[in-house]
């Protein structure tokens, strides 16, 4: 299947995201080697929107073409988009501790990532009370395009109140005079994490193609 | 236009009735109130500093009772199917829906904000028009999001409790915006109240617009 | 250093975790659907 090629592509990718973390990307000056955490941060919280946004674009083909398969595909980036959100959130709560003594701060960053999380879970609960498909795909598709518009609107407020009120910023230098080094490890990484994407998305759609299949075959059998 | 006016006019006649979600969102605008006052307990200065927040999540959980109310209303006796039966587009439905529901809305703030303020002993002065309009705006975009929100948590099992799940993360720039904008009006400090203004005017805009051009798939059978 | 290696675990054991209640949900299902499938024979040989 294709999609053990990727499987495997992504095994490699991730071994090599290791390398340049661990061994080719300097120790940053402050913050020693907690830092390294940096990448797979980044690169989670990054996935973590880019599944968003392929929420966003199934939705609205979902409405304008009715295939059922659109709808497929944004309910499973959905949920590996939880995944990543998860994954940034407790690897920022993780950075945070040593590096700032405090579990959280309601800095920019941190927020809107949890606010991405939320709106990730809200958007599958919401599937999971509605019974009718077609009703269900129809109504969180229209919720995956108004909560995806929300992110960049809540982008701008909350940078904005966190200039007025200042916290202590969890990722401090970052992007501010990065290494071209740490730059590139960043890059592997991230291209890494878009493979893993790509499979885990392949893997959850087989799943759920499969428990379609399952429930055709029940309705058949408890029909006669 | 007809149509609209119809549709808005319904909704008076039935809330004039029992006034039942203008006079749910007035106590609960005023509980919530009263509660915060006794949990924080703030004095003076502080109290210039939290009474934003406050109000705002005063004004939040009172709106949310009344989109639920009315959309309880609508579900019973299927209210929905026949109006969905009746010759209005679809877009057209949800613009009289928001209409209405931010027109009960306002009557309430009519009396809580006033109580709001009187409670806290906030001094306003000139400023009071900017406050009203803070919270004519900042309504208006609630009731544009709840609007559609409430007709899509209407056809899950949950229902009303659906409703504010979905809106509080969804309306939560709009009020970080109201918020930071009042309490620049309690301040002495005016600096940035135009760009969270614009931040409140262009939420209001851009969800009213994509939610009109959404709201058919929501509603249609 | 902890925080670095309870960092990267939380990733790589989220991810397998995940993988792995994939595969499992893959393998119940397809066992799932084979039971369907000769349920569904057995009631065809049945009307025949």
């Amino acid at each position: 299947m294709a999609n053990r090629t990727i499987g495997v592509a992504s095994l490699l990718g991730m071994l090599t995201a290791l390398w340049a973390v661990f061994v080719y990307a300097p120790t940053e000056a402050t913050m020693g080697i907690v830092q390294r955490i940096f990448y797979f941060h980044v690169s989670a919280a990054l996935m973590g929107f880019f599944a968003f946004f392929v929420v966003f674009v199934s939705s609205i083909a979902f409405l304008l073409k009715r295939d059922l398969a659109w709808d497929r595909i944004a309910r499973c980036s959905a949920e590996i988009g939880v995944l990543f959100a998860s994954i940034n959130l407790a690897t920022g709560i993780l950075w945070a501790k040593p590096i700032w003594g405090i579990w959280w701060t309601w800095d920019a960053r941190l927020t809107l990532q949890l606010l991405l999380w939320i709106l990730f879970v809200s958007y599958i609960m919401l599937g999971a009370y509605i019974a009718e498909p077609m009703k269900r795909a129809a109504l969180q598709a229209v919720f995956g395009i108004l909560a995806f518009i929300d992110v960049p609107i809540n982008f701008m407020a909350i940078r904005w109140w966190r200039t007025q009120h200042p916290s202590p910023v969890i990722l401090g230098g970052e992007g501010s005079g990065l290494d071209i080094d740490m730059y590139i490890a960043l890059i592997i990484t991230m291209a890494a994490f878009m493979l893993l994407y790509t499979y885990l998305l392949g893997h959850r759609l087989a799943v759920e193609r499969t428990q379609e299949e399952v429930e055709y075959f029940e309705q058949l059998v408890h029909s006669q | 236009m007809r149509p609209l006016a119809a549709l808005i006019l319904k909704d008076i006649a039935v809330e004039m009735r029992r006034r039942e979600s203008v006079i749910s969102m007035m106590m609960f605008g005023l509980l919530v109130t009263v509660i915060f006052s006794f949990a924080f307990e703030p004095s003076g200065a502080e109290r210039d500093l939290i009474a934003p927040g406050m109000l705002w999540v005063a004004l939040t959980f009172a709106g949310v009772i009344g989109l639920n109310r009315s959309l309880a209303i609508d579900l019973d006796n299927d209210c929905l199917q026949g109006l969905l039966l009746a010759p209005v587009s679809r877009g057209s439905l949800y613009v009289g829906k928001v209409a209405s529901n931010f027109l009960f809305m306002l009557i309430a703030e009519l009396v809580i904000v006033p109580l709001f303020i009187i409670f806290n002993d906030l001094r306003l002065g000139g400023d009071l028009l900017w406050l009203i309009l803070i919270v004519v705006l900042g309504t208006f975009g609630f009731a544009a999001v709840g609007t559609i929100l409430s007709a899509i948590s209407a056809n899950t099992r949950m229902r009303e409790v659906m409703l504010p799940m979905l809106q509080i993360p969804l309306t939560l720039p709009m009020i970080i915006a109201a918020v930071a904008a009042t309490s620049l009006i309690l301040g002495e400090d005016k600096e940035g109240f135009g760009s969270w203004m614009n931040l409140i005017i262009g939420f209001d805009i851009i969800f009213l617009i994509v939610s009109y051009l959404v709201f058919e798939y929501v509603v249609e059978e | 250093m902890n925080w670095l290696v309870a960092a990267y675990s939380v990733f790589f054991i989220g991810i397998f975790a995940y993988t792995l209640m994939m595969s499992r949900k893959q393998k119940d299902l397809d066992r799932r659907i084979e039971e369907l499938r000769s349920l569904i024979k057995e009631s065809d040989l049945h009307d025949s």
